[in-house]
Order: structure tokens, then sequence, then C-alpha cells
């Protein structure tokens, strides 16, 4: 278990003259015991992040820390770290107490430990069953966990790296996995990082997610964190599903603007307002639009439902709105659904509203 | 009018995929095949549109008997999960491929014309002049939904399409799915193992199960009164909560054991028999935590929490059955807490242990159904 640093890391692919920069200026510091995950759209540059950490890479500029360390030029067999690939390694020559052993043989470690250890290990990942089957039968979940009890055994391990393990596994065994891998973390307190572009695993894994866009981690936090307050109209929309809707304003005195419709907002938020600033972009959550299908003091704003969705425990509301050119998504509970042509009055709660400038938010968001 | 599969039976070598099964698509319906991964959605598709044969049974199209007419003579197109493009033909060529190889004489304007139209309904209209590798994801998806529909097919087969997709991509097009279906005005024959694909956007929904189909019918129907377990547990996101109970009699009062500590009170008890097994089915978005009045309250213990982005789905134990509880904001309780939730017991589904089959359901438990 140890402290991984990443100190101002740049990496720029070179191909046939042209230079691509896939990771920029990320600077990163996951904390001892803690799980992490790295998650953003495919093409940002995670991959190439892991591998710098992992030591397949090294990076252009910048360095990487273990416990102070600087390991930036150390190969990966010499950093300790355990790696649980997009596709499952197991050996199907051995069988699964054969594959959990195999790390620490040629290690000095004694037999019985060893024992020991298989023993632990297995029935932390829930493989106690199954030690004298051979996995080369086994389906992606069940391999998967046995590639991650390979990461695990060994206890010098100074970190854990998870690079879409859910790849190749079936919609209906994924939970089983993500429950055991977390569990696995929590009750060994390792050093955890999990790449995938996918957000419910990412944050139902880490304690802190970074997102990152175009080479660059854009926010570091609790999934509450990053839901609440994006740093940015991309994570306000990448994050949620669906995400953060975006209302573009102008300014007007204090007021903001959109179509026939003013908001007053609070007077802290007020005082963040640049003077300058001709316009804004008003970004609230799906499941802060009020909707109601009487007019009133809070819910002024006529809207035509124009799609519905039902999404398995609650619907999706699309609305437009006269004068506004983007439409308006709204949670709604399935005793309240609606139907597409309903005319329904919005209410925006200027306590759940979160500003955006040139995409970048207004308040203080947690970087 | 529509399809008609009867007694079909899919067998390869010795295994039996599809047994006897009979099934009706209704015209001009999003008719969605829903089942797990490997339960023969696939199979079913693939023998409804004819690029595979029977075993044994029929299918009709339009009450015309189709079993032995090759695919290319069906006017049909399937849509599957890989992005499948042909790699040297820029995205307007891959679309209009469909028309250059159809035996009716179709004039360059009239296939620029449907190119224009199918590839501005897919938000791909930008892109018609690149090469599918030059396209992500969604738009190689896109293009391959376009090059389904340019041919105005009588039938649209969409083998999971989405299943490849980041989920950003998904939720945008699940909601244009309905927006295309409204505009062409095709029957759409769409297999996936998500609810939550099923639930937003078909007219009409076939359970897949154990090689049969279990339930089908509208939507709505489908999903407020599940006739079996199956249909009920597996078609809400998150699942729905069975919990294992044995009906007690006590006076004149019937009542739902389900552990020492959570006893419901039944209703619909004429159709109950004491000292019997029932599941008790709710679904996790009604699972209130805290105290509610009206409703039965009891404690469980977090075991784990899944982020899903906009909303949590926390799972619990009480006695050792699971309660999954559906929080509409994301939010992680500790491992090991303790909490206390409440059930309206009028929104249980009550089914038959032994059967599986739906015996009643609580008065509440249509909440939001269209009437």
């Amino acid at each position: 278990m140890s402290k991984i640093e990443l100190n101002n890391i740049t990496h720029v692919y070179q191909s046939g003259g042209e230079e691509t920069v896939a990771v920029r200026d990320v600077s990163l510091t996951l904390e001892e015991g803690t799980s992490n995950a790295l998650i953003g759209p495919s093409g940002c540059g995670k991959t190439t992040l892991l591998n710098i950490i992992s030591g397949l890479l090294t990076p252009t500029e910048g360095e990487v820390l273990i416990d102070g360390e600087d390991v930036t030029e150390l190969p990966p067999q010499d950093r300790d770290i355990a790696q649980v690939f997009q596709f499952p390694v197991v050996y199907d020559s051995m069988d699964v107490f054969g594959n959990l052993a195999y790390p620490l043989k040629n290690r000095g470690v004694t037999k019985g430990e060893i024992e020991d250890r298989v023993h632990e290990t297995a029935d932390l990942l829930g493989l106690e069953d199954r030690l004298h089957e051979n996995p080369g039968g086994f389906g992606p979940e069940w391999s998967q966990l046995v590639s991650l009890g390979r990461g695990i055994i060994r206890h010098d391990t100074t970190a854990l790296l998870f690079d879409e393990p859910m790849t190749d596994v079936d919609p209906g065994r994924k939970l089983t996995l993500r429950r055991r891998i977390s569990q696995a973390q929590r009750r060994l307190e390792v050093t955890s990082l999990y790449v995938t572009h996918d957000q419910h695993e990412a944050l139902t894994f880490a304690e802190k997610a970074a997102v990152m866009n175009h080479g660059e981690i854009v926010q570091y936090g609790a999934p509450e964190n990053l839901y609440n307050d994006p740093v940015s109209t991309f994570v306000g929309n990448f994050i949620g599903s669906p995400g953060m809707n975006f209302i573009d304003c102008t300014i007007e005195n204090g007021e903001l603007k959109f179509g026939n419709y003013d908001i007053s907002l609070p007077e802290d938020l007020r005082d963040k307002l640049d003077p300058g600033w001709s316009s804004l972009e008003l970004g609230i959550r799906p499941n802060n639009v009020e909707l109601d299908r009487e007019r009133s003091a809070e819910k002024q704003i006529p809207a035509k439902v124009i799609l519905t969705e039902h999404l398995g425990s609650y619907q999706i509301v699309t609305l437009e709105v006269e004068g506004i050119e983007t439409a308006i998504k709204a949670e709604r509970s399935l005793e309240n659904r609606t139907t597409e042509g309903s005319e329904m009055f919005i209410g925006l709660d200027p306590e759940n509203i979160r500003l955006f400038h040139d995409g970048d938010a207004i308040e203080n968001g947690t970087k | 009018m529509g399809i008609e599969v009867s007694n079909l039976t899919k067998n390869y070598g010795s295994e039996v995929v599809l047994d006897d099964l009979d099934l009706q698509v209704p015209d001009n319906s999003f008719t969605s095949i829903v089942a797990p991964t490997g339960a023969g959605k696939t199979t079913l598709l693939r023998v409804m549109a004819g690029v595979e044969g029977p075993t044994d049974g029929k299918v009709y199209y339009d009450n015309e008997d189709v079993t032995d007419l090759s695919v290319k003579k069906r006017n049909i197109s399937m849509v599957y999960q890989q992005f499948i493009n042909y790699p040297s033909l820029t995205l307007y060529e891959n679309i209009a491929s469909p028309l250059r190889v159809s035996d009716q004489d179709i004039s360059e304007d009239e296939i620029e014309s449907r190119v224009h139209d199918v590839a501005e309904l897919l938000n791909i209209k930008d892109l018609l002049d690149h090469l599918p590798e030059e396209a992500s994801g969604g738009e190689k998806q896109r293009t391959a939904i376009a090059r389904a529909l340019i041919k105005n097919p009588r039938f649209t087969f969409l083998d999971e399409p989405l299943a490849n997709l980041d989920y950003k991509l998904r939720e945008e097009l699940r909601g244009q799915f309905q927006v295309i279906f409204k505009e062409e005005q095709s029957t759409f024959i769409y297999a996936t193992p998500a609810p939550e694909d099923a639930l937003s956007m078909s007219t009409h929904i076939a359970f897949l199960h154990d090689k049969d189909i279990l339930q089908f019918g509208e939507r709505e129907e489908v999903y407020y009164h599940p006739n079996y377990v199956e249909v009920g547990s597996y078609l809400n996101e998150p699942p729905m909560n069975i919990l294992s109970s044995e009906l007690m009699k006590e006076g004149n009062n019937h009542y739902f054991q389900v552990s020492e500590d959570l006893t419901i009170k039944a209703f619909n008890s004429e159709k109950l028999e004491t000292g019997k097994e029932y599941l008790l089915g709710v679904r996790p978005q009604e699972v209130e935590i805290g105290e509610l009045e009206g409703c039965v309250t009891f404690d469980t213990v977090v075991s784990f929490n899944e982020i899903v982005g906009s909303t949590t789905t926390l799972h619990s134990e009480h006695k050792g059955q699971e309660i999954i509880i559906f929080v509409p904001e994301p939010k992680r309780r500790p491992e090991g807490e303790k909490l206390t939730v409440s059930i309206d017991p009028q929104m249980l589904y009550v089914f038959d242990k032994r059967t599986s089959e739906l015996v009643t359901q609580g008065t509440k438990t249509t909440l939001g159904e269209k009437k």
C-alpha cells in the first residue's frame, strides 16, 4: 500500500512526423489505501495515463512517485503494481489454486504460508469452492476474480490498477464482480485506480474519481461532488444520466434572462458575476427541474412534453420551452408520469442552479 | 398483419434453444424481446428475419407463410450489436448501398434525396463524405441504422444495437429511436437484455424465458401486471425485490411472515392459502428510507452502494434477504449502517412460490399506469 503521485505528466505520441498530445500536464495524488477511478470518453488519454503509472510507458515529461520515490524510469516489474486487464489472464495449465499461488513461487515463501495465503485470498474473492477447478472453462467474471486474486496475493503490492475489467462480462453478471472487487479493495485497503469510460463502474468503485477530457484531468472528487458541483459543462453533462441541462442566458442588471423569462439570483451568486459578462450558461440537474400541471408562483415557465422515457424506476421527460433552443430534461416518478404532448409548467429553484461562463463553473467547484 | 411465429422450435445439434414458441408481433409496433444474455433472443430474431430456418414451426409475414422464403426475398433489414459498415466506402455510399444492389432501378437523384433524409433523421448528415474509420462508435452505429432504414423495410430487426455504445450515446439514441420509429411507420423488433431500453422505447414487450415467451403484451400491461415473478423481477431497473414469506393466520387476520421481525398484513386473502409460501415483490423505488405512516417498517443493514450517475442503487439486507432501495441521487451510505425502511403493503405483488405465478397485487401497484 503506497501513495502514488503524478507530477506534471505530459505524453506526446510521434507518428509520421505528426505529434499528438495524449496527456497534458496532469498532476494527481492517489493517497495510500484509497479507491480511485479515472473516467473519460474514449480517446481522452486515460489508457496512456494508466500505462505511465504501470510503467509500460515513460512519459515525455513529468514524474511518477511511489511513496516519494521517483519510479518514472522503472520498468513495470520493478514497481510491484498489480494490474487487472480488460480481458482476463488465467493459466489454464493449472487449477485456481495454482493460479493464485503462482506469484508467490520462487519468492522464498514457505509452502505452509502459500497455502494460508491462497485460502485467505480465495475466501476474500469467493473462490474458495472453486480452488481445484481449471479456470480455462470459467466465464469472464470468474476469470477476472482469478486475475485479481493473483494481483493481490502478494503483500508487497504497491497499487492495484484496473483497466476496463468489465468489458467482457455479461450485463447480468457484472454486479457480483463489481461487488467483490469493491469489497476486496476496502478490506485490503490497497491503493487502487480503476480506469473506465463507464460512470456506473467508476463511481461505484471509487471514493474519488478523476474525470479526464482531451488529455487533462478536469475534476477530481467524490461522486456526490462531481454530480453537485461540476467544474465545467463537460463534467456536468458527462456525469449523470441524463446529464445536466444547460440553458443559454443573458445577464441584465444582475438578473438572468432566457426566452421570455428571468430568474433572480441569490446575492452570493450575483456577487460572483463579472460585470464584463453579457451571457452565461445556466445548469440544472433533471431531478431538480420542478414540474407541475398547474402554474404557480414557483413554476411559471410553460413547456410542452416532446418525449417521455420510462427508465425502469422513474421517467425522464423532455420538454420544449418557447424561446429557448435546448430541450430541457426533467425526472419524474412513475406515479406522476406524464405523456407526450402534455402542457406543463417548469420551476427552477435558484438554490439548485449552477452557473457557467464559457463552459467553466462560476462557483468554486472542487478541482 | 405483422409477424406471426407459430410452434417455433430451434435446435442447435442436441441443444434446444427455442421450444414450441408462439408470438404475434403487431403491425406498426415497436416490440422488444427481453431476456438475459444467453436466453435465445438473437436466435429468435434471426429465425424471424429468415437468416436462419427453424427446426420446426412456421413464420408468417402479414399472414403469408415465409418460413422457406430466403432472407433476400424478404423486405426486411437488420441492425447488429457490432457496427457493420463497408470500410472502403464513405458513410454516404454505405447508407446508399442497399438501394444500389436492389432490383428496382432507382435514380441517383432519388438515392441522394433518400440518403439525405435518413442521414438527417440520424444526425449524421455532416459526416456523409467521411470513411467509417473516421467516425466514432456512435456514428458508425447510426450509419448502420441509416442503412437499415433506407429501403423502407416492412420489418426492421435490431439485435442489441446499443450494447457496444458508451452510456452517453445510449442515452441519446434511446430517445432518438422513439423519434425514428414514429417517423418511419415500420414495425421494429428489438432484442435487448436491458429493461430500461425495452421500457423506454417499446410499445410492446415479449419476455423470453426458458426457451419460450413467458409473457407478451403492451408495455404498460407487462410492467404493471407481470404474470410471473421472473417477469416482474426482471422488468425494473434496479430489479424488483423478491421476499420469501409464508402466509399465517391469527384469529381472522392473515399476514405474510417474512422474518421473525417482519410481518405484513395480507390483502385479498380469499386468493391465498394459510401455510403456503409466497414471494412478495416490491420495486426498489417503493422502498422508502425512514418511518412512513400506513407502511410496514423494518430494519435493514447496508451491504453495497452502486452509484449509477444520477441515482444510487442501495443494497441492504434484512435477515438474509436482500432489499434494494432506489435513491434518486448519488449518495453513498456506509456499509454496515443500520437503516429503517418502510414499504406500503398495497405496493406489493404476491407470487406463488411454487409456480411463480402472480396471485394478487396491491391496489397501489398500478399507480402511474396509463389509463
